[in-house]
């Protein structure tokens, strides 16, 4: 979810799901690290989605000192009340204080700018020996970037540990290694996946 | 992955099967029996399953200059497709039949005949039937509106025998000889007509020109319905309404280029007259222009708002240019994007349904049915596209849904099975 156009601006986000009404609570967490910063003025407790109609929640920021500089995190997740989803949707909530506009990290696949990457087919689920899939990312600003990802819906992608573990040096690329555990993909799931 | 900043950026990874790829096309089909024909394999090749039972489909690669049944050059795999789900390929040839990158040739997609209403085959280019295209004595062709450099892929589509060809392109002549399900790249200059004769051989030839990102498909050249009956039989029968959508602008947020439109009007065999009506979106008042062309000729206008409405190109305006088409008429449409230095470039060829497509949905009768298209994408890669645009066009009496992407070919939705 993108940042707010002002630190204490609301911000409105929708969601919708499936096909039938469901009845989901929406929840909020500040991620580690961030203190409590924004609320949903609606409340998320027991909210009915009519199927096919986007319902909107509006996300107030507060408490954090707007003279200090500071950038802050949390999630925003649903679940359902009645009936479990096969996947938790949740979105991302930023509140960046102070300082200029952040440069985006760019994924770089094959040597071009790219949002998509694919294995070389293979057989079998037993891949632990499987060849790594390179992707590098980009920092094109002028400042360290600090990263952090997910991965979903499922959960075989994995990257190689450390990946993240030193901020992305200013103009710098780095290379990425991308494994496949197909054991953890969901049961029945055809390839490709 | 995410900054702490709060920048984000996304990859979307995709994990593949070694699938089992076999040399050979190990059986020829009966004259009647039907497959699809990917006349250039292309980079994305989808295949939309809407049925209940997972389907296996079987893909047949044969590169270009090769004979189909060629035992060492043809491959040959089986993609199975999951019920109601859609498989993506992405550049099959290199990551399916494991070629070489930049090999080109076609693809058979052949499904069993009790599955055979299940699976919709899309692609980069168009994708036809089996059997379709020029034969000896049905010449096809197509008409460019919009002049611009043109590569021709021909691709052989029965599978029966060879085709002779001759490639007719504004005066100037190429041939070739195209093997059973083979294929050829042929490069033109800018040619407003081609013509694909075939002069000797069984089989038959289908033809896509390509220019810029556009991709037109080759249709009969002649009138075949007026050759069978005979001269003056079609006066008979009623005109059809084709309708052209009209896209000025972009409505979302981000950089999106400036459209305009070029439509072309023929009269085949006799002089035609049309009736061009254009809806603007904005208003209620419409906009009607006749349009005589002689016969055997095309009259263009290559900003139709522009050159036939006399709207300014300053405003942008979106709407639904109905045309009343005479039986010895034809109407084509590109959607052209300004490029560098405004000069427009065709991006896409537009589909054009009449009155009696099938893409068309309405409360009444037998129109009443549900419209899908599958394999919206949403992207940062400009080679793929950032955006869809649904257009809605109101038809005479009836209302049609036309998914198009600036950086793919549209194509018009498709009726739920």
């Amino acid at each position: 979810m993108p940042d707010a156009g002002s630190p204490w601006s609301p911000f409105c986000g929708s969601y919708r799901w499936g096909s039938a009404p469901a009845q989901i609570i929406v929840g909020q967490s500040e991620l580690p690290g961030s203190r409590p910063f924004f609320s949903i003025a609606e409340g998320g407790a027991f909210v009915t989605l009519q199927p096919r109609v986007p319902r909107t929640f509006t996300i107030q920021y507060s408490g954090p000192p707007n003279d200090t500089a500071g950038s802050y995190h949390g999630v925003i997740f649903a679940v359902g009340v009645t009936q479990p989803r096969p996947v938790t949707p949740y979105a991302f909530v930023n509140l960046k204080v102070g300082g200029g506009p952040a440069a985006t990290p760019q994924f770089i696949v094959d040597g071009v700018p790219g949002e998509y990457a694919a294995f070389p087919g293979f057989s079998g689920d037993d891949d632990s020996n499987r060849p790594a899939r390179e992707v590098s990312i980009q920092n094109s600003g002028n400042t360290p970037m600090e990263l952090a990802a997910e991965i979903g819906p499922e959960v075989w992608l994995v990257p190689e540990n450390g990946w993240n573990a030193q901020p992305l040096a200013a103009g710098a690329t780095r290379t990425v290694k991308l494994f496949t555990r197909r054991p953890f993909a969901p049961s029945g799931s055809p390839l490709p996946r | 992955m995410r900054t702490k900043d709060g920048a984000s950026a996304r990859l979307l990874v995709q994990d593949n099967a070694r699938l089992a790829v076999t040399s050979g096309r190990t059986t020829a089909l009966e004259v009647g029996a039907r497959s699809f024909i990917v006349p250039d394999a292309v980079n994305r090749l989808r295949l939309t399953n809407s049925g209940g039972d997972a389907v296996h489909s079987e893909m047949i690669f044969t590169p270009a200059g090769a004979d189909g049944f060629g035992a060492g050059a043809v491959k040959r795999a089986v993609v199975l497709v999951p019920p109601n789900d859609v498989v993506t390929l992405t550049d099959p040839v290199v990551q399916v039949f494991g070629a070489a990158a930049g090999t080109v040739g076609q693809i058979e997609i052949r499904i069993p005949r009790e599955r055979l209403g299940l699976i919709a085959a899309t692609a980069g280019v168009p994708v036809v039937p089996r059997g379709t295209g020029a034969r000896i004595g049905a010449p096809h062709g197509i008409y460019l509106s919009v002049p611009a450099p043109t590569t021709l892929t021909l691709a052989e589509t029965t599978g029966a025998d060879h085709a002779s060809v001759r490639v007719i392109a504004d005066g100037r002549i190429t041939t070739a000889d195209i093997p059973r399900y083979g294929m050829q790249r042929i490069t033109l200059g800018a040619p407003s007509r081609i013509e694909i004769d075939v002069d000797s051989g069984g089989g038959s030839v289908i033809a896509v020109a390509t220019l810029g990102k556009a991709t037109f498909v080759s249709a009969p050249l002649n009138n075949t319905l007026a050759a069978k009956l005979g001269k003056g039989a079609l006066t008979a029968i009623p005109t059809v309404t084709t309708v052209v959508p009209i896209i000025g602008g972009v409505s979302s947020a981000g950089a999106s280029p400036s459209y305009q439109t070029a439509v072309a009007f023929l009269a085949q065999s006799s002089p035609a007259t049309f009736v061009a009506t254009f809806y603007p979106s904005t208003s209620s008042v419409a906009l009607t222009q006749p349009v005589t062309v002689a016969a055997g000729q095309t009259t263009i206008y290559k900003d139709v708002l522009r050159d036939l409405f006399g709207r300014s190109a300053t405003t942008p305006i979106d709407g639904n240019l109905s045309v009343q088409v005479p039986p010895n008429g034809k109407v084509y449409a590109v959607l052209q994007e300004a490029g560098a230095g405004g000069t427009p470039f065709p991006a896409t060829s537009l589909p054009l349904p009449t009155t009696l497509s099938e893409a068309l949905t309405s409360a009444t009768g037998s129109f009443q049915r549900p419209l899908s298209y599958d394999g919206l994408e949403q992207s940062v890669d400009p080679t793929r596209g950032s955006r869809w645009l649904l257009l809605l066009d109101e038809a005479p009496k009836r209302r049609r849904a036309v998914p198009h992407s600036p950086c793919r070919t549209g194509f018009p939705a498709c009726p739920l099975a």
